[in-house]
């Protein structure tokens, strides 16, 4: 064998005629080579390459050392694949349909493993004389490409049209439902693919497939959409067009991977977009009123998924899905009673948004995420619908259809319908953490979580957090709390203070009540007997929401003899400090021995200090004590200080009048109210109701809660002056000339989180900071401001 | 393993069985391995190469097989994605080989200059890069410092240059006497 090589090594002819064999029955068999054949041929070719002659004369040019044998190699197999993939060709130019397909498909798997073969096969003549041959600027090129480029231009020539009409032919039948052979249309994309070959080319690119493919299905595609049936005169008929379409996405979303190039994807998904879509949309658009209304969240979620797709699909549906929770927010809130007591008010209002709220959240949950399971993004929620959410409940959480008619100015009813939420909001929280709820501590925990998640809707932030302090104040002093850690972690929730320094200040408040308790232990301690029990609270200024007392009261003389030795002790323990007494908020609890009817065992009232001060004036029980009589005796101020006894005596109107408002005492004569000219006298025949363990004298008088709520206003209303100031500067030293309107614009913005400025109030902000020449009128300019530094 | 043995066939007739993995360095046989389907207990034919100087190739590779700057060549080689000459051995690799001569190389080396010249041609059919370039350097040094006369004799050379024409290369050539 080896010297039957040698012999033909150096002839061309002869080796051809070897290799043609070789090749021509690999082609013929389509199965694999064996290895003796390869060996054979490949050595063929190595022999051929590497012959050099024996008695080779001075002359021959292959004595130059540049000389590569393997020209005429390459002119035979060029010559030959040529012929060959070309008849090939013209075989298949005779076949059309699927028929076409399944011998291409067949030749092509054949001919892309022959490739290979034959290219491993000429390995010595692609490294050598064609490598030679390229870097001399020759255009001779590897066998392998050498195959592709043919085959390339020989489709190109004889069969690409019929080929292509028959792959749109099997597509058109998979969008029409019937079955087809995938595989013989992948392997057409795929040899168009690789036919990505240019013979000046070094790299394959995807231009052919691109040019020669996918331009032309993409036209088809969309032609073949174009004239589907789109009757969408119905709800009905929009609706099942609406499912026809999302199967259509599917199901071309399974065509493009199984038989396209992952770049085509996106564009035939795009294109199917364009004319299903988007040139109906106004069509889709129009059945999201109903489907709304009739909550059919499957369909939402359809309708959703198929707009999500376009440019600006899904603009007007928000606004609509806003437009919708403000009508059912707006008509819920008008239908409650305005006139139920507040607590019952606050309930309903928070109840009635929390229902709307919940309700619209569902649906953003149930029908407006991605549901394409082979998205990156599947599962996730539209940001924009929950957006339009926000602002839907907090348009009608904020509106004043809570308030009652009024005169008012737009903009100041505006914001007094922003306080009003803040308030019924903060009230509701009251009702839920007061000791007095029966709930259980989970219960009011769950209830709250809620309530704190709406709080984020409302506009007056500041408002709410002044009340819950207001709240919180009372609940504490007046011990109705569940308990210290309870409060604090209601404080942790989520939604529950935005600000850290509004945290701090309530955090402190609870502190304080933390720390009073274990003083009152070592006090009780070390002060010895007094003959009753007793506790102080010791809170730091201006961190509670409490004024100090306007009056100087004289304590009976039991209390006054244990109440002198608090600030001895006290300042011994922290030097320096002063400690005022808050009578008016401070508690007693007497066990009135001397009513007609015996009192049962553990029966007992609840006063303020300021009317047992009162009480204990009755030295005999069937006493009448003039009004003079007893403001006096209960004042430690000089008569003679008109001012200061007038004040007192204000203080101790209230005090009175509950006292006879609940029965305890008798105001002579009778109907009388607090004040000259009238006398006080026991009530002995005052009775507890059967099974009642306590009557609470110092309950909170109308009057007295509204003057609270004025104190909670007037306190916002003095905070925002000073942020609103504070933010003007701020702007003004960063902007240095601005005009009004930005001005304005910009304060607002910047107040946003916390309350709505109103404009008016901004403008006598700019001209109080004027007057305190923290800037000027602009001369140039009108209009506008200036800084000055 | 046993599948993983293969049998190759010498010029003579005489049979070598060797482990897949170590004859893969040759090209000529990965990609016949690749392309062909056997049969596989079919002795692979190489009329090109000897049984001794086959016996010395697989040695070689044998030695080379789990040589991890050797593998870090072999596989730089297949990462080269170039279209028409993709088992491409390009002048870097050439210079790493020459530059990490070892001890052992030289040993395999000492042979006689008819078994070298073999062992090229064994390495220029079979398509491993490595040996290939090994051995030319080895030749490379057999004439390092020798003059033309010397190396004429060293490898057997008759001069085929008329007088005149050995007159005018020496001629043209004078420059590098002072080499």
């Amino acid at each position: 064998m080896n010297s039957g090589l040698n012999d033909t090594s150096s002839d061309i002819n002869k080796t051809w005629e070897c290799i043609e064999g070789g090749i021509r029955n690999m082609f013929t068999l389509k199965q694999g080579i064996t290895y003796r054949d390869f060996i054979f041929l490949y050595t063929t070719v190595y022999n051929f390459c590497t012959y050099t002659e024996q008695n080779y004369s001075n002359s021959s040019p292959e004595r130059s050392a540049y000389f590569i044998r393997g020209k005429d190699l390459y002119l035979s197999i060029d010559r030959f694949l040529k012929t060959h993939i070309e008849e090939k060709m013209k075989i298949m130019r005779e076949l059309s349909g699927e028929k076409l397909l399944k011998y291409y498909s067949e030749e092509w798997s054949h001919f892309v493993k022959s490739t290979k073969t034959i290219n491993d096969i000429f390995s010595y003549l692609n490294q050598h004389w064609i490598k030679r041959n390229r870097d001399e600027g020759g255009d001779a090129v590897g066998i392998k490409k050498l195959m592709l480029i043919y085959w390339k231009q020989m489709m190109d020539e004889n069969i690409q049209a019929s080929l292509l009409h028959a792959v749109f032919d099997q597509v058109s039948q998979y969008r029409n439902k019937i079955g087809i052979k995938e595989s013989l249309v992948k392997d057409v994309t795929d040899s168009f693919v690789s036919l990505g070959v240019e013979r000046h080319m070094e790299v394959e690119t995807k231009d052919f497939y691109d040019n020669n493919f996918e331009k032309q299905f993409l036209i088809e595609s969309r032609a073949f959409y174009e004239q589907r049936n789109k009757d969408l005169s119905t709800t009905g008929r929009i609706l099942d067009y609406m499912k026809a379409v999302e199967d259509i996405m599917i199901r071309e979303n399974k065509l493009a991977d199984q038989l396209l190039h992952p770049d085509s994807k996106q564009k035939l998904l795009d294109t199917i977009v364009t004319v299903l879509i988007e040139e109906c949309q106004e069509s889709l658009k129009s059945v999201f009123e109903t489907l709304l209304d009739e909550n059919r969240a499957e369909e939402l979620l359809r309708l959703y998924n198929l707009l999500v797709r376009i440019n600006n699909g899904l603009t007007s549906l928000r606004e609509k899905f806003k437009q919708k929770i403000v009508e059912a927010g707006t008509d819920a809130i008008s239908r409650i009673d305005k006139g139920l007591k507040p607590q019952q008010l606050a309930e309903s209002f928070v109840n009635e948004s929390l229902r709307i709220y919940n309700e619209y959240s569902a649906i953003l949950n149930s029908s407006f995420y991605n549901a394409d399971k082979n998205s990156e993004d599947f599962n996730k929620h539209d940001t924009g619908f929950n957006e339009y959410l926000s602002k839907g409940i907090s348009e009608f959480l904020n509106s004043d259809i809570i308030l009652p008619p009024s005169n008012d100015k737009p903009d100041k009813r505006k914001d007094l319908a922003h306080k009003k939420a803040a308030e019924l909001i903060s009230t509701y929280c009251d009702y839920l953490l007061k000791r007095a709820s029966k709930l259980s501590v989970q219960e009011r925990i769950d209830l709250i979580k809620p309530v704190l998640n709406i709080s984020k809707f409302l506009i007056a932030k500041d408002m709410f957090a002044e009340r819950y302090r207001q709240n919180l104040s009372r609940r504490l002093i007046s011990n109705n709390y569940e308990s210290i850690e309870f409060e604090k972690s209601i404080l942790s929730l989520d939604g529950m203070v935005e600000e850290k320094q509004s945290f701090i200040k309530l955090d402190s408040m609870l502190n304080d009540i933390q720390i009073s308790g274990e003083f009152s232990e070592t006090l009780a301690r070390n002060i010895g007997k007094c003959g009753y029990d007793f506790s102080v609270k010791i809170l730091t200024n201006n961190r509670w929401p409490l004024k100090a007392d306007k009056t100087s009261l004289k304590l009976p003389e039991n209390l006054a003899r244990t109440w002198e030795k608090v600030p001895q002790y006290y300042n011994q323990m922290h030097e320096g400090r002063a400690l005022n007494p808050l009578w008016k908020h401070s508690k007693v609890e007497i066990v009135p021995t001397y009513l007609n009817t015996p009192i049962r065992k553990g029966q007992y009232f609840t006063a303020s200090t300021l009317q047992y001060s009162v009480l204990s004036l009755f030295d005999d029980k069937a006493q009448s004590i003039p009004w003079e009589k007893v403001i006096a005796d209960t004042s430690r101020s000089d008569p003679q200080d008109k001012q200061a006894i007038a004040l007192h005596s204000e203080v101790m109107k209230n005090a009175v009048s509950v006292l006879i408002h609940t029965g305890v005492i008798l105001p002579e004569p009778s109907n009388t109210k607090p004040g000259p000219d009238m006398s006080l006298r026991l009530n002995l025949d005052f009775k507890f109701k059967p099974k009642q363990r306590h009557v609470n004298l110092d309950i909170q008088l109308k009057s007295e809660s509204k003057l609270e709520d004025a104190e909670a206003s007037e306190k916002v209303e003095e905070s925002r002056k000073i942020l609103m100031q504070a933010a003007i500067v701020r702007i003004m030293k960063a902007r240095k000339t601005i005009s009004h309107t930005d001005l304005v614009n910009e304060v607002v913005t910047q107040l946003l989180p916390r309350f709505a400025a109103q404009p008016k109030l901004i403008k006598q902000q700019i001209e109080g900071l004027i007057e305190k020449e923290y800037m000027e009128r602009a001369k140039s300019i009108p209009d506008h401001y200036e800084y000055i530094s | 393993m046993s599948s993983n043995i293969i049998k190759l066939q010498s010029s003579e007739g005489s049979i070598l069985e060797v482990s897949q993995d170590v004859i893969k360095q040759s090209k000529l046989i990965k990609s016949l391995l690749a392309d062909c389907d056997g049969p596989p207990n079919e002795a692979i034919p190489l009329p090109n190469v000897n049984g001794p100087i086959l016996a010395r190739v697989i040695e070689f590779c044998k030695h080379y097989q789990n040589d991890p700057q050797r593998l870090a060549m072999n596989s730089s080689l297949s990462n080269n994605k170039s279209f028409e000459f993709n088992e491409e051995y390009d002048d870097i690799n050439v210079q790493r080989t020459i530059e990490n001569v070892t001890e052992w190389d030289h040993e395999f080396f000492k042979v006689d200059q008819g078994t070298l010249f073999d062992l090229i041609l064994a390495a220029n059919y079979l398509g491993i890069p490595p040996l290939l370039d090994l051995a030319c350097y080895s030749v490379a040094n057999m004439m390092k410092g020798k003059s033309v006369e010397e190396i004429r004799s060293t490898f057997n050379i008759k001069s085929d240059f008329t007088p005149e024409e050995e007159e005018m290369v020496i001629r043209d050539n004078s420059w590098c006497k002072d080499l």
